[in-house]
C-alpha cells in the first residue's frame, strides 16, 4: 500500500494536467488525485514524495537476450531483470538463442519459473526452427501453450524461403507474431556498414542491402500467407522504405528500432578505433539512415523501440574487432538515449513513451495499459532533469559491453514499480540517505 | 620536429609533418646499409619482437635486419591463424610478450584493427606490419621514400595504384600517405575489388588504365591474392591478366621518367608481366632495399630517443 | 655573459691549431679531417681552408653524426634528430683528425671514436677541439686545444661560427640548470 506523491503523469493517450498523487493497493492503481488534497483513507499507506518527477507506464522491451540457460556468465534471468528494472522496464521478451535453445516446453517453463522470482514479467520467445538451425520447425503449439509469447530465430535469418513460408502459415493458426531477424547471409560478410567509413577504417563492409532484401522477402512471404510479421532492429533507410510500402498496402507488418541505431552511426565505429562495443548486428548505419529512423519513429512507420540487449562478457569483447561477438547491452540506457531525441524536438515525450510501452506490448500481445485508476500498477518514474554520466560501475547487467559508458545523458529512470511494488529505487533511497546524514 | 608517438599503427593517424620527418630520418639510415660494417650500437639492450599471425617472409626479414643493424635483440613469435581462434587469445599472447620486457612488438595480423587493439593494451611500442585489409604503414613509407628518391618530390605527382584495392592494406596506407603529401592519386581495380565510396578518401577512379598511365609519374601494381579466385571474386587468372594486369605493350605509353612499383611478392604474368617487372622503369628491388632504412628509422624514432620532449 | 674570444682572437687560435697539426703530421700525408656535427663541421672546414691557403696542402674532409652512438639516448631529455654521416673516403690507414667545438665530459668523443671505428681501421686518430673546459668523465684528452677554460658545471660555453651562427666568437653564460 503506497502513495506516490507529487508526480506529473505522462500517458501515451490520456492526459493529466497538473501534479498528482497515485495510490496503489494490491498491485492496482486505486486512486489518482490532485496532490493538494490530503486523503485520510491513505493514512496507513507508505508515502513517497517524488517532488514533481514524471510518471509513465513502465516500459516494455520485446527484444532482449537474457542468455539463461546456458550463458549465465554473460547474464542470467536475475541480473537481466535487475538491468531491466534499472532501465524502467517491467515487461521483457527474451530471445531463443540460449543453450539449450528455447525450442521445447521445458526451457519455456524454466524461464517462466525463474522469471516469476524477479518480480517483473519475463516472456520467452520461442525458436522457429529446432536449434535455430533453419532446418525444421519447432512445435509452435506446444511452445505457445507452455507460455511462449512469440516466435523468432533472432540472430540468424532463415535461408530456406519455403521453410519460412511454412512457419508463417503455421504461426497464423496460433495467432502469434513471428519476429524476423532480416539478413541475407551471402551478402552480410563484413563487420560494419559498407561505405565511406568502412573504407577508411579498413574493415570489410556489410552492404545495407543485406538487410533490405530480406526485409522485403520476409514481409512478402508474410503478405502472401496473410500472417503477422514483426521486423526486428531495422537499421537502414531502405528498410524503412520497404516497410512503408507494405504498410501502405495494409499488410500486417510492424517493426522496431534500437536506441543505438537512433543515436550512433558508422562514423562512431570509425572514430572508436576498433572498439568492439560498437560492433553489432545489424551494424550502425549512416547519418542519413539515423535521421530517417528517427523521423520514421516519430511518424509511426517504425512502431516501437526495442533494445536488442545483448550481453557479452568482457573477455569475449576484448578481442580483435573482426572476431568479437555482435551486440551491446541496452536496457539501462534505453530511455536516456532515446530521451535525447525528445530534447532535440525530434519526437514528443508522449510519443516516445507510447513506442516504449503500449505499442510494443500490443505487437506481442502483452496486456498493457496507461496510468489510470483500475490499471495494474506498473509505473516508471523519470527524472527528466537529472544529468549524469553512465559509468561502468553502475551497470547492473553482468556484462559491461556498452558504447555509452562515459557518455553524459539527461533524463533517467529513477524508480520502477512492478505490480504495485517498488522494484528499483535510485532516487528516493539516495534522498533518504542524504537526509539522515 | 618532434616524434613523440609510442606506436606506429597507421598512416591515417600520422600528420603530414610526421610522415616527412620519418622519410627524412630514413635518409640518414640508408648510409649505414652501404657500409662494410652495417651496424650501429643505437638500440643495444633493446628487445624487438616480431609477432606474426600470417605467413610472411620478406616483411619479417626486413624488420629483423633493421633491428639487428641497430644492435637490438630480436625474437620471433609465430602463430597460425587457426590457433588464434582455438587457443590462447590475442590479448593473453600480448601480455605474455610484454612479460618478456620487449621494447617493440611488430605485429602482422589477419584482422583489421588488431594492431591498434594491441597498441592500446601494451606499454611497449607497437609497429603495424599489416593488419587485415586495413593498413601496412611501413610499406607505404618505404614506397614514398623510393618515390622521393626517384622523383625528388611527391606533391603534384600523378600516381596510379592498380589491383585488388578492396583487400589491399598496401593500397590503403599508400592512398592515405600520398594524398596527405599532395599527390594526385588514382586507383584502378576490377569493380568488385574497389572499396565503396573510395572517392571520398580523395582519390579518383581510373577508367582506362592503358590510356591514363600516359600521364602517370608512378604506377604501383598490387599483388593479386590468387586464392580469391575461389571466392568468386574474379573468374580466372587469365582474364585478370588480360584486363587488369600491366602488360608489356603498355610500357610504350609510359613517360620516360615514370617508375613502376610493386610491394611484392609478384605474380609474374598476372598483375605484372615479366617484361614490365624487369624493365628499367621498375624500382621493385630498390623498394625492398629502402624498406630496411625506413624500418630502422621507425625503430629509432620509437625507442631510440629519450621519450617526451 | 663573458666574452672569451672575439673574431680576431679566434683567427689566431685557428692559425695556431693549423700550425700545430701541420707540425706533427709532417707533409700531412694520409691525413683527413672529420668534423663532428654540428659546429665541428665548420671548424674542420676552416682548418681545411687554412691548410690549403697557408701550406698548400689539400686534405679530404668528412662529416660525422654521432647520434646513433650516444650513450645518453635513453636518458636525454631532448629529441636527437639524426643527420647523416658524410664521409666519402675510406678511413682505413688514415690519420684522422677529429674536430669538435668543445671538449667537456668526453662522451661525444667516445661516441665519435666508435663511429669512426665502424667505418674502418684508421692508422691514428687525433683530436682537435676549439675549447677544453675540463670536467672529464672519461680518460680522453685532446691533441690540439684552441683554448683551455676553467669553468664550473653551471656555466655554459657558447662557440659560434660565422658559417652557421653569423659570427665567430666564444663566450660563457651561467644559464645551466643542474638537475
Amino acid at each position: 500500500m503506497i502513495v506516490l506523491k507529487n508526480l506529473k503523469i505522462v500517458n501515451p493517450v490520456k492526459d493529466f494536467n497538473g501534479i498528482f498523487n497515485i495510490a496503489i493497493k494490491d498491485g492496482i492503481i486505486i486512486d489518482i488525485y490532485e496532490s493538494e488534497l490530503e486523503k485520510k483513507e491513505y493514512r496507513d499507506f507508505q508515502h513517497f514524495d517524488l517532488k514533481g518527477k514524471v510518471a509513465t507506464p513502465s516500459f516494455v522491451d520485446i527484444h532482449v537476450h537474457l542468455r539463461d540457460p546456458g550463458y549465465e556468465y554473460k547474464e542470467d534471468i536475475f541480473s537481466g531483470a535487475e538491468a531491466a528494472k534499472k532501465g524502467g522496464f517491467t515487461d521483457i521478451c527474451c530471445m531463443a538463442n540460449t543453450n539449450p535453445v528455447i525450442d521445447n516446453e521445458e526451457v519455456v517453463k524454466y524461464i517462466l519459473k525463474k522469471g516469476k522470482e524477479t518480480k517483473i514479467n519475463i516472456y520467452p520467445v520461442a525458436a522457429i526452427t529446432k536449434g535455430l538451425k533453419g532446418e525444421s520447425l519447432t512445435e509452435f503449439g506446444n511452445l505457445i501453450e507452455a507460455g511462449a509469447i512469440a516466435l523468432s530465430d533472432d540472430g540468424v535469418d532463415i535461408r530456406n524461403a519455403f521453410l519460412l513460408k511454412t512457419a508463417f502459415e503455421y504461426a497464423k493458426f496460433f495467432n502469434v507474431p513471428i519476429l524476423c531477424h532480416c539478413e541475407n547471409l551471402n551478402l552480410a560478410t563484413g563487420f560494419m556498414r559498407d561505405g565511406k567509413y568502412s573504407t577508411l577504417a579498413g574493415i570489410m563492409g556489410n552492404p545495407s542491402i543485406s538487410e533490405e532484401i530480406n526485409v522485403f522477402r520476409n514481409i512478402k512471404i508474410a503478405e502472401y500467407t496473410g500472417s503477422k510479421v514483426h521486423i526486428c532492429h531495422i537499421s537502414s533507410k531502405g528498410s524503412v522504405e520497404i516497410i512503408r510500402f507494405f504498410k501502405n498496402k495494409d499488410v500486417n507488418v510492424t517493426c522496431e528500432v534500437t536506441p543505438h541505431h537512433l543515436s550512433l552511426t558508422d562514423k562512431d565505429v570509425y572514430e572508436s578505433d576498433y572498439d568492439t562495443n560498437f560492433k553489432m548486428n545489424p551494424p550502425l548505419g549512416t547519418e542519413e539512415d539515423k535521421e530517417i529512423l528517427i523521423e520514421s519513429l516519430s511518424e509511426g512507420i517504425i512502431d516501437c523501440v526495442a533494445t536488442d540487449h545483448a550481453p557479452h562478457a568482457e573477455h569475449e569483447k576484448l578481442v580483435e574487432f573482426e572476431y568479437a561477438p555482435n551486440g551491446i547491452i541496452g536496457l539501462e540506457t534505453a530511455f536516456p538515449v532515446c530521451y535525447q531525441l525528445v530534447l532535440n524536438n525530434k519526437i514528443t515525450l508522449k510519443d516516445l513513451i507510447y513506442r516504449m510501452t503500449i505499442k510494443p506490448a500490443k505487437i506481442v500481445g502483452i496486456e498493457k495499459g496507461e496510468i489510470e485508476v483500475g490499471a495494474k500498477a506498473n509505473i516508471t518514474i523519470i527524472d527528466i532533469e537529472l544529468e549524469k554520466v553512465y559509468t561502468k560501475d553502475e551497470i547492473k547487467s553482468k556484462s559491461k559491453n556498452s558504447p555509452f559508458i562515459g557518455r553524459k545523458f539527461k533524463g533517467w529512470p529513477i524508480m520502477t514499480i512492478s505490480n504495485g511494488e517498488i522494484v528499483y529505487d535510485w532516487w528516493y533511497k539516495r534522498l533518504e540517505e542524504e537526509l539522515s546524514k | 620536429m618532434k616524434f613523440n608517438r609510442k606506436d606506429l599503427v597507421s598512416i591515417r593517424d600520422l600528420t603530414k609533418e610526421e610522415i616527412e620527418f620519418i622519410l627524412e630520418q630514413a635518409q640518414s639510415f640508408k648510409e649505414i646499409n652501404e657500409r662494410v660494417i652495417k651496424k650501429v650500437p643505437t638500440l643495444r639492450g633493446k628487445t624487438v619482437v616480431t609477432c606474426f599471425y600470417e605467413p610472411s617472409t620478406r616483411t619479417r626479414l626486413s624488420f629483423e635486419v633493421a633491428a639487428k643493424r641497430l644492435s637490438a635483440d630480436t625474437l620471433n613469435f609465430s602463430a597460425s591463424t587457426s590457433s588464434v581462434k582455438k587457443g590462447e587469445t590475442f590479448l593473453d599472447t600480448l601480455k605474455n610478450i610484454e612479460a618478456l620486457k620487449s621494447d617493440v612488438v611488430i605485429i602482422r595480423h589477419p584482422a583489421s584493427g588488431a594492431t591498434k587493439f594491441a597498441s592500446k593494451i601494451l606499454k611497449a611500442s607497437v609497429v603495424n606490419a599489416g593488419d587485415g585489409i586495413n593498413e601496412h604503414p611501413t610499406q607505404a613509407l618505404l614506397d614514398a621514400f623510393t618515390i622521393l628518391e626517384k622523383k625528388g618530390r611527391i606533391k603534384g605527382l600523378n600516381i596510379i595504384i592498380a589491383g585488388d584495392i578492396l583487400h589491399s592494406r598496401v593500397a590503403r596506407s599508400n592512398i592515405f600517405l600520398l594524398t596527405k603529401l599532395g599527390a594526385n592519386v588514382k586507383v584502378y581495380a576490377p569493380p568488385m575489388m574497389m572499396p565503396r565510396d573510395i572517392e571520398k578518401t580523395g582519390v579518383k577512379i581510373v577508367k582506362d588504365f592503358r590510356d591514363e598511365i600516359k600521364e602517370a609519374d608512378v604506377v604501383m601494381m598490387l599483388r593479386v591474392q590468387l586464392e580469391r579466385q575461389n571466392k568468386a571474386l574474379f573468374p580466372s587468372i587469365r582474364e585478370y591478366a588480360k584486363f587488369f594486369g600491366f602488360k608489356k605493350e603498355y610500357l610504350e605509353n609510359l613517360k620516360n621518367d615514370a617508375i613502376i612499383m610493386h610491394p611484392g611478392p609478384m605474380n609474374r604474368g598476372v598483375e605484372i608481366s615479366s617484361e614490365v617487372a624487369d624493365s628499367d622503369k621498375s624500382v621493385i628491388l630498390e623498394q625492398v632495399e629502402n624498406g630496411i632504412a625506413v624500418r630502422m628509422a621507425i625503430l629509432y624514432l620509437l625507442i631510440g630517443s629519450g621519450g617526451e620532449s | 655573459m663573458k666574452l672569451i674570444a672575439d673574431e680576431n682572437q679566434l683567427k689566431w687560435i685557428y692559425e695556431r691549431l693549423a700550425a700545430e697539426i701541420i707540425e706533427r703530421n709532417k707533409g700531412m700525408e694520409n691525413c683527413a679531417l672529420v668534423g663532428i656535427r654540428t659546429r665541428g663541421v665548420y671548424i674542420a672546414e676552416k682548418l681545411k681552408d687554412l691548410f690549403k691557403e697557408k701550406y698548400g696542402v689539400d686534405i679530404p674532409k668528412g662529416i660525422l653524426d654521432i647520434t646513433l652512438y650516444r650513450d645518453d639516448l635513453s636518458i636525454s631529455t631532448h629529441y636527437p634528430e639524426l643527420k647523416s654521416t658524410e664521409i666519402d673516403f675510406s678511413v682505413d690507414d688514415k690519420n684522422i683528425i677529429l674536430v669538435d667545438d668543445v671538449l667537456y665530459t668526453g662522451r661525444t668523443v667516445r661516441a665519435a671514436l666508435d663511429a669512426i671505428m665502424d667505418l674502418g681501421r684508421p692508422k691514428t686518430i687525433q683530436l682537435c677541439v676549439l675549447v677544453d673546459r675540463g670536467h672529464r668523465e672519461l680518460p680522453i684528452q685532446a691533441d690540439y686545444v684552441g683554448k683551455r677554460i676553467q669553468t664550473s658545471k653551471k656555466e655554459r660555453i657558447h662557440v659560434k661560427v660565422k658559417e652557421y651562427d653569423g659570427k665567430d666568437e666564444i663566450y660563457i653564460s651561467e644559464n645551466v640548470k643542474l638537475k
